[in-house]
């Protein structure tokens, strides 16, 4: 069973590591940000070969699935960065892990579970008083056309 | 060309919790907008949510009650789309290891027999808020409160063939999370939710064709109209040259029809990865045992056993465990009656089934909303069974019960004087009566039409006003008329 998670989780992996990333990547940050690959990358990357390459279309549907607006400047720099982030990350699928349960957190401890004891203080005024627009109660969008 | 219908199903099933499942705010049904969502439910900066013991101890019930796997470790997983009423911009949900893995589910439907459809995964979700379209002209009101309620999302193997099957499936599991206690199973405030996947495909084929999804159909009628809607278009576009366009459908319960809700061309890519705001769950032995403990007696087991007890055929114990409310109805009705359950529970199932069920489709009324109390119609089957009263009269007793007319059987039949008529002399000449009465009739009974005697027992009958034992009357009448021959 667990060969087989592993399987699926590297399978997966690139798609999770990318929308991960990506969800912090904002616009105005962009013409500050300095090329990761500069400051973590040389260290870390004991190969020269690159394994992962992120094209600027990858970066294009992964930036639009975040709903993030990316001018095509933006898209090429996003795409060397992001993968030289992959390219580092892509590094721990050289260590052998056939012995090794895959992990979904990084701390080995299992949840703790709360009591089923319903709390009703809720300020509902105070919640809305941040919001652009409410009435009668309810938060007020532009309208969902399904 | 003969056609082959794939069915699969996916039920939202909301858990029957106190608070939601990752935060503490209640989930009580009907509260003014927005009061019961609070800082986690509504995704304000820095909130973290944690898990409720209780969801867990309930989908671990539920799938010890289907046969399943129990995830040791299971693991929830953020599912990212954006909506107005998902304040995250995720859901959290679960992905690689659910926490209900396989099991199954038996059904039978006259057509197809009995089947075993396959589970193939339940797992743990929040539900979304809900979007009001309708509560502005220009704008969608967003009302939080139902963000965070705990579900279950069961999915059926596409095992499934005619839209009966998914019927019966559908009733099968809404019965079995009653019975569990973990849902209210309240269908139209949506506590059972189903969306149907259906597909056609030429008979004999192993490929599937390609599928709609039906989505959020809150009842049983419903879902098996839907169906059959849905396959029926299905093989028109189909023997017609066209394609399936894979999309999301809506029925429309009064034009009875499936209409296209939006397509699936820009297919979903939810970037699903584990939440590191939640560390796996983990059950140990010991808990599951606990939950095990907890199991009450489940449908098949109960059906099982009122069939034996009660000597009930198999359709009347199945009709009689759908819920957990009728079957404690069903045995408190026989509880009543008196202590022979073998010779009560026919008459009991009958009662309950024809004239109880008639009277509450009547007025669109559930068991528990039942106008008439098992003690009160256990009662009435008891005056039935020592022949204090007829099956007509019964009848006549029943109806009065319903309109309220009175707190017991017994006051009933003493208010409005039913009571049988048990007076041999009166019977005898009202039996006399009958043959003077009825010389055509009589004459071809001693012409050998013995089934004409239905016809003197009836005057009879008519003539007592219904109070005659229809039964004795029969005897009276054929030990006369045969000594006349």
């Amino acid at each position: 069973m667990q060969s087989v998670l592993s399987g699926r989780y590297s399978e997966a992996y690139a798609t999770r590591a990318l929308s991960f990333y990506a969800s912090f990547a904002r616009p105005c940050e962009h013409s500050k940000a300095r090329p990761l690959a500069d400051s973590a990358g040389p260290s870390l990357i004991t190969s020269s070969e690159t394994i992962v390459s992120l094209t600027t279309d990858d970066v294009r549907k992964v930036a639009h699935l975040a709903r993030l607006g990316l001018d095509d400047a933006a898209l090429e720099d996003y795409a060397r960065e992001l993968s030289s982030i992959l390219d580092v990350v892509d590094h721990l699928g050289q260590a052998d892990t056939t012995d090794v349960a895959p992990m979904s957190h990084p701390l080995d401890l299992a949840a703790r579970l709360r009591d089923d004891v319903p709390d009703a203080t809720i300020d509902r005024e105070a919640f809305q008083s941040v919001a652009p627009d409410t009435a009668n109660g309810v938060y007020r969008v532009p309208k969902v056309i399904e | 060309m003969n056609w082959e219908t794939v069915i699969g199903l996916e039920v939202h099933i909301q858990l029957a919790t106190a608070s939601k499942i990752f935060s503490s705010a209640p989930t009580a049904y009907g509260a003014a907008a927005n009061e019961q969502a609070n800082a986690v439910d509504i995704a304000l900066p820095g909130v973290l949510p944690v898990i409720n013991r209780d969801v867990i101890a309930m989908a671990t019930r539920f799938g010890l009650a289907i046969e399943a796997d129990i995830t040791r470790a299971s693991v929830f997983a953020r599912k990212h789309y954006f909506y107005p009423d998902l304040p995250k911009g995720y859901q959290i949900s679960q992905y690689d290891l659910p926490i209900v893995a396989g099991g199954h589910l038996d059904i039978e439907t006259a057509e197809q027999g009995a089947r075993r459809i396959g589970i193939t995964r339940a797992h743990l979700e929040e539900d979304a808020g809900k979007s009001l379209h309708e509560a502005f002209d220009r704008e969608t009101g967003i009302d939080l409160n139902r963000a965070g309620t705990p579900l279950i999302e069961c999915v059926s193997e596409p095992e499934i063939r005619t839209a009966a099957e998914a019927a019966a499936y559908a009733k099968k599991l809404h019965a079995l999370v009653t019975y569990l206690g973990i849902c209210d199973g309240n269908m139209a405030e949506g506590s059972f939710r189903i969306d149907a996947n259906v597909s056609v495909r030429p008979a004999g084929s192993t490929e599937f064709g390609t599928r709609t999804e039906t989505k959020n159909v809150n009842s049983f009628r419903f879902l098996e109209k839907a169906i059959e809607f849905e396959v029926e278009r299905q093989i028109d576009v189909l023997e017609a040259g066209g394609s399936i366009t894979q999309e999301t459908r809506l029925f429309d319960p009064d034009s009875g029809e499936t209409r296209a809700m939006r397509s699936k061309e820009e297919a979903h890519d939810y970037r699903y990865f584990p939440d590191p705001d939640l560390l796996p769950v983990v059950i140990d032995e010991a808990f599951i045992d606990t939950q095990r403990g907890h199991l009450p007696e489940l449908p098949d087991a109960k059906a099982a056993r009122f069939a034996n007890e009660y000597g009930l055929n198999t359709a009347d114990a199945t009709a009689l465990t759908q819920s957990r409310v009728l079957a404690d109805f069903f045995e408190a009705t026989v509880a009543a009656a008196g202590h022979d359950k073998a010779a009560l529970g026919k008459p009991a199932a009958n009662w309950i089934n024809s004239e109880l069920a008639g009277v509450l489709n009547r007025d669109g009324l559930s068991i528990a909303d039942a106008p008439i109390t098992a003690t009160q119609l256990g009662g009435l089957i008891a005056r039935i069974q020592d022949d204090t009263i007829s099956g007509k009269i019964a009848k006549q007793v029943f109806d009065a019960l319903v309109a309220g007319e009175g707190e017991s059987a017994d006051a009933i039949i003493a208010d409005k004087g039913l009571k049988q008529i048990t007076d041999t002399g009166a019977i005898e000449s009202l039996v006399d009566d009958a043959i003077a009465n009825n010389p055509d009739q009589v004459a071809q009974y001693l012409d050998g039409k013995t089934k004409i005697v239905g016809f003197l027992v009836g005057q009879v009958m008519k003539a007592s006003q219904g109070k005659a034992n229809p039964k004795d009357v029969n005897q009276r009448l054929v030990a006369k008329l045969d000594a006349m021959k």
